[in-house]
């Protein structure tokens, strides 16, 4: 052992055993679902950016998209005020333990008791259901016997002229049905509701072996497992309040032998008391309004097919999609306290009077960068993920970048910056919803 | 699960020595345990997906590569190594200040110039183990030890002293 070996166990002897596993767990798990929002707007992005890594750098130090962005469109309310980085006045926050910005939820408190509404109904041993979900909204059914999890989403919406689950196949099926799938509607007297409906959807497995149709179009003969497939099954009861109480459950295998639930067994769910939100929650803009603001601001973002017209998480907007090599994401639902700042892979965090000092208009900026890309992004490079935040009067607005890059370029300049807090400070989203 | 045990028991065997070398390298408890705890979220997220990894050189290339490449944009101009306590008297005394001498002349080294003492004078890690930690190529880790040695005996005659004669 060198001397200077035990110089440093000298130093470090009265180190305590740093960090928590448990801890480091969660933050990995609240991140990947952080990182599932902008997940394929960014993956799109790489790939568009492996395909040019050869011949130019992966950018070029700006913030330009695929399409020239212009001035917003004429539907935009037109600014009573403008800001820039000259009228930008930042104060550098704290970091706290978590990643990102933590922004307060009020309507949070609610989706908690959905949790134990799911566990009385549907696993009253406590056996299959995973812990609950961040938002709530959504739960993992585990059986031991099989690899495949369900997964199910519950909430509580208002009718509008948006397909909904009370629309049965219509809301489950994106499209004409396809060969191998099928969907059937049903609906039954269940005590003190409305109405009740249920729809199941399955789409069984193509035959496997040469000639199959993923193979060369044609009818092979290859073996398929009659239980094979993927299932989908909604109910939705309709209350008396006119409120709409939803579970939609999916997973691997065929409908009737796979689903673990009994229909009654969901609707009882969907119409539990504990399945509720404040009033708040209906007043969040939908998708579709989110989704034309974000249009307006940014022409060339393109909305990823992913995200749904019909809101999966009530009182809660969200949208992503790729804005050039950046993949960018707009949630909304209503205002709550302000957001504390992760530390966890922080860059830089802080909060921006954006109309100057004497103005309390407020913005947070926050920047992390990413580690964990290198299953998506070319080599050497590295994604930046910028999290700016809008507390307003009647919702709070959080848009989202992620951005791959050449390290050790910049990932996302101020340009970018100022007109995503345009986007956010759109009296738009401020408006009332049409859930 | 069983993997999810795995996990567990190689954090409780190297928890220890992965706090004592986040120590070394930033010098300040904050920053050591935001690096272990950072260096765990992302050994659980590549824990979670399929494969197997060599976990002692994967965290080990974590925690290092976090520290030169990340940790010191935003650290290390606010974390200079602790100031040093109230003097005390006696062979304690000199050992004390020998010690803190070493962690200041320490603070002022680049933090490559860092990770490599600690990776090859604290983990006693070959120059080419020390390089796959650090993604260098050894003759860079010959090189930095080289430079960061001399630099500590500039900067700390007398407490660098007794390190004659070591190997760079």
């Amino acid at each position: 052992m060198s001397a200077l070996h035990e110089a440093f166990d000298e130093i470090a002897a009265d180190v305590p055993v740093y960090g928590d596993l448990d801890l480091a767990v969660e933050q990995a798990d609240l991140e990947q679902r952080r990182l599932r929002t902008v997940l394929a707007g960014v993956v799109a992005a790489a790939a568009a950016v492996a395909v040019i890594v050869g011949a130019v750098a992966l950018t070029r130090g700006g913030d330009d998209v695929d399409e020239p962005v212009g001035p917003a469109g004429p539907s935009t309310p037109a600014p009573t005020r403008s800001q820039s980085p000259q009228t930008w006045v930042d104060t550098v926050v704290t970091p706290v333990g978590g990643y990102g910005w933590m922004v307060p939820d009020p309507v949070q408190r609610a989706r908690d008791g959905w949790y134990a509404a799911a566990t009385d109904y549907l696993d009253p041993s406590g056996e299959h259901l995973d812990p609950p979900s961040e938002d709530g909204s959504t739960f993992i059914w585990r059986d031991p016997g099989s690899v495949y999890p369900v997964e199910g989403h519950l909430g509580i919406i208002l009718p509008t002229d948006q397909p909904d689950p009370m629309d049965g196949c219509d809301y489950l099926l994106d499209g004409p049905l396809a060969a191998k799938e099928s969907c059937t509607d049903e609906s039954w007297d269940f005590p003190g509701v409305e109405n009740a409906e249920a729809a199941y959807y399955e789409r069984l497995c193509d035959s496997w072996g040469p000639g199959s149709p993923g193979d060369d179009a044609r009818p092979g003969p290859g073996v398929t497992y009659e239980t094979c497939g993927d299932f989908r099954v909604s109910v939705a009861v309709e209350r008396r309040d006119g409120a709409i109480g939803y579970v939609v459950v999916e997973g691997r295998g065929t409908v009737f032998e796979y689903n673990p639930f009994g229909t009654d067994m969901l609707a009882a769910l969907a119409a539990d008391r504990r399945l509720t939100l404040p009033d708040a929650a209906y007043d969040v803009p939908s998708n579709d309004t989110v989704t034309s603001v974000v249009a307006d601001h940014f022409p060339g973002w393109r909305l990823d097919p992913e995200t749904r017209s019909v809101a999966e998480r009530p009182g809660y907007a969200e949208v992503w999609g790729r804005l050039g090599p950046s993949g960018l994401s707009v949630r909304v639902w209503p205002a709550g306290a302000d957001p504390t700042c992760g530390r966890s892979s922080l860059v830089r965090c802080v909060e921006r009077r954006v109309y100057g000092a004497d103005d309390p208009t407020t913005v947070y900026v926050g920047a992390w960068d990413e580690e964990g890309w290198a299953d998506c992004c070319p080599r050497s490079s590295r994604a930046y993920s910028r999290q700016l935040v809008y507390v307003g009067p009647r919702h709070t607005v959080v848009a989202s970048l992620t951005r791959v890059v050449r390290e050790p370029e910049d990932g996302i300049g101020p340009e970018l910056d100022q007109r995503v807090i345009d986007l956010l400070l759109d009296p738009r989203l401020q408006q009332g919803g049409e859930q | 699960m069983d993997r999810e045990v795995d996990l567990r028991e190689f954090v409780s065997a190297r928890a220890a020595a992965l706090s004592r070398a986040a120590y070394l390298l930033t010098g300040d408890h904050q920053a050591a345990e935001d690096l272990v705890q950072d260096t765990y979220v992302v050994l659980v997220r590549r824990w979670q997906r399929s494969g197997t990894i060599d976990p002692d050189a994967y965290v080990r290339r974590i925690l290092y590569s976090r520290f030169v490449d990340g940790w010191r944009r935003r650290r290390l101009v606010e974390l200079p190594w602790a100031s040093p306590p109230d003097a005390a008297g006696g062979d304690e005394a000199s050992t004390a200040a020998d010690r803190l001498t070493l962690q200041d002349a320490m603070a002022r080294l680049t933090p490559r110039q860092r990770a490599v003492l600690v990776l090859r004078f604290y983990e006693d890690l070959t120059e080419t183990q020390a390089a796959a930690a650090l993604g260098v190529s050894p003759n860079t880790v010959k090189s930095q030890t080289r430079v960061a040695l001399q630099r500590l005996r500039d900067l700390a005659p007398d407490a660098v002293a007794s390190f004659e004669g070591v190997e760079s």
